[in-house]
Formats: structure tokens, C-alpha cells, sequence
């Protein structure tokens, strides 16, 4: 947990703690494996190739990230906007990920 | 409407009706002055080079105009911008008219086949020999 805190939001960080503790050896392996999107990484990768959608497409959101390329960076405003949005949507994709791992 | 259907259908389409916008708005800067307005590359801005998508309104303006050929030439993604604006807005209404789900299903389908390893290396390869393909020439 101290460890992975920053893929997080801060609201989320005492639920994971809570459903960390409950686990038996076995998904305490497979939840150490998984390999989160760390949100700093994306913000640079949105600040250098925002552009190009590749922030979004990191993310998962290859829908959106097509959008995105095809319109240059929704005009330039998107990829602005991004900056701000997408270390949120980092985050929430990576407690998506975490939640579908534990659901197994 | 769900959570993330609700918001799939309103981002995609807030960026059609900008997207339509932006292509009216060329349209008219074009039959009253003759050229296109100003270019919205922050890439083209920095250095100078076009980017992948460059081009793209001109392309789709061509395509109006039923120049496919002219459009191809141009810039291809003209023509994948033109049918997805096209077909996306209208599937999503269609949907929401009918309270059904197809196209948000096409879409997770659709996520899902892009994410697969040859897909995605097929796609940036031909992105990348596009963007080449601008710069050679000088868009």
C-alpha cells in the first residue's frame, strides 16, 4: 500500500487498504503482479504527445484516443484539458483494475 | 442511461457537434475568402513539421465536395474522420431514440479488437507511414 498509494485517488486509499488486509496469500501475489499506470508518467506523456491521443491510449481509452488523434488534440483544447484530467482518469482506470483482479 | 454509457454517448458526442462546428465554420472561411482558417496543430506551432493528422479538415472539405481521389491524396484520415463523424453521431441518437445499447456495445467491442498486440502495431505503423507521407509533402 505505501508503495502503490500514488496510483490511487486519495479517497480510495482506506476501501483498497481494507480489501488489502482480507486477502489470502494466493491474490496477495496476483494483486503485488499487477502493473498500475503511474499517473505522473502519463501526465508527461500527455504533455509531449497529447496531441497524438497517445496519453489516452495509454489509459485504455483507444476509442477516445482515436478521437483525439483525428482531431489533432480535439483542436489543441482537448489535449489541454487532458493535462488536467488525466492523471484523475490514470487513477481511476488503475482502482478499476484493482477491483476486477480482486473480483476473481 | 448508465454511468459511463451516458458518458461515452455525450463526449463522443460534444466532439462531433465541435467537430461539425469546425468543419461549418471552414466551410463558410472558405467560400467567402477563398482559404482555410488558421491551423490548429500545437505540433505544426513547435516545429514546424506536420503532424499525423494534418491536413485532416482539408480532406474532409475535398470529400464534400466528392473529390475522393483529391481527399485520399490530401490525407486518408480525412476519410475515416468523415465516416466516423457520419456513422457515430447518428448510431448514438438512433440509440438513445430506441433506449438500446448497440453502438455502446459496438464500442467495448471494438476497444477490445484495437488492443490486441498485431492490431496495435499495424495501426502505429500506418499512422507513422501517413505522417511521413505528410512531411514529404510539406503539409
Amino acid at each position: 500500500m505505501a508503495m502503490n498509494g500514488k496510483f490511487f485517488e486519495a479517497h480510495q486509499a482506506p476501501a483498497i487498504r481494507e480489501q488489502l488486509l482480507g486477502l489470502d496469500e494466493s491474490k496477495a501475489a496476483v494483486v503485488q503482479a499487477i502493473s498500475f499506470k503511474d499517473p505522473t508518467m502519463i501526465l508527461i506523456v500527455s504533455l509531449l504527445a497529447g496531441s497524438f491521443g497517445i496519453d489516452r491510449f495509454m489509459v485504455g481509452d483507444v476509442g477516445l484516443g482515436v478521437a483525439k488523434l483525428l482531431t489533432c488534440g480535439g483542436f489543441g483544447v482537448w489535449a489541454i484539458v487532458d493535462l488536467f484530467l488525466i492523471m484523475g482518469v490514470t487513477r481511476q482506470k488503475n482502482y478499476e483494475l484493482l477491483q476486477q483482479t480482486l473480483a476473481y | 442511461m448508465s454511468g459511463r454509457k451516458g458518458k461515452l454517448y455525450t463526449t463522443l458526442l460534444a466532439i462531433s457537434a465541435i467537430s461539425g462546428v469546425w468543419l461549418l465554420f471552414q466551410q463558410i472561411q472558405q467560400s467567402t475568402r477563398g482559404s482555410l482558417a488558421f491551423g490548429v496543430c500545437f505540433f505544426k506551432q513547435v516545429t514546424g513539421q506536420p503532424c499525423p493528422a494534418c491536413g485532416t479538415t482539408r480532406a474532409v472539405m475535398s470529400l464534400s465536395s466528392g473529390n475522393i481521389l483529391e481527399s485520399l491524396c490530401i490525407n486518408p484520415l480525412g476519410l475515416v474522420a468523415m465516416l466516423l463523424l457520419s456513422i457515430v453521431p447518428l448510431w448514438i441518437v438512433a440509440d438513445l431514440i430506441c433506449k438500446s445499447d448497440s453502438f455502446y456495445r459496438f464500442y467495448r467491442q471494438a476497444e477490445n479488437l484495437l488492443k490486441r498486440r498485431y492490431i496495435v502495431i499495424s495501426l502505429i505503423i500506418i499512422i507513422l507511414a501517413n505522417w511521413i507521407w505528410n512531411i514529404t509533402k510539406q503539409l
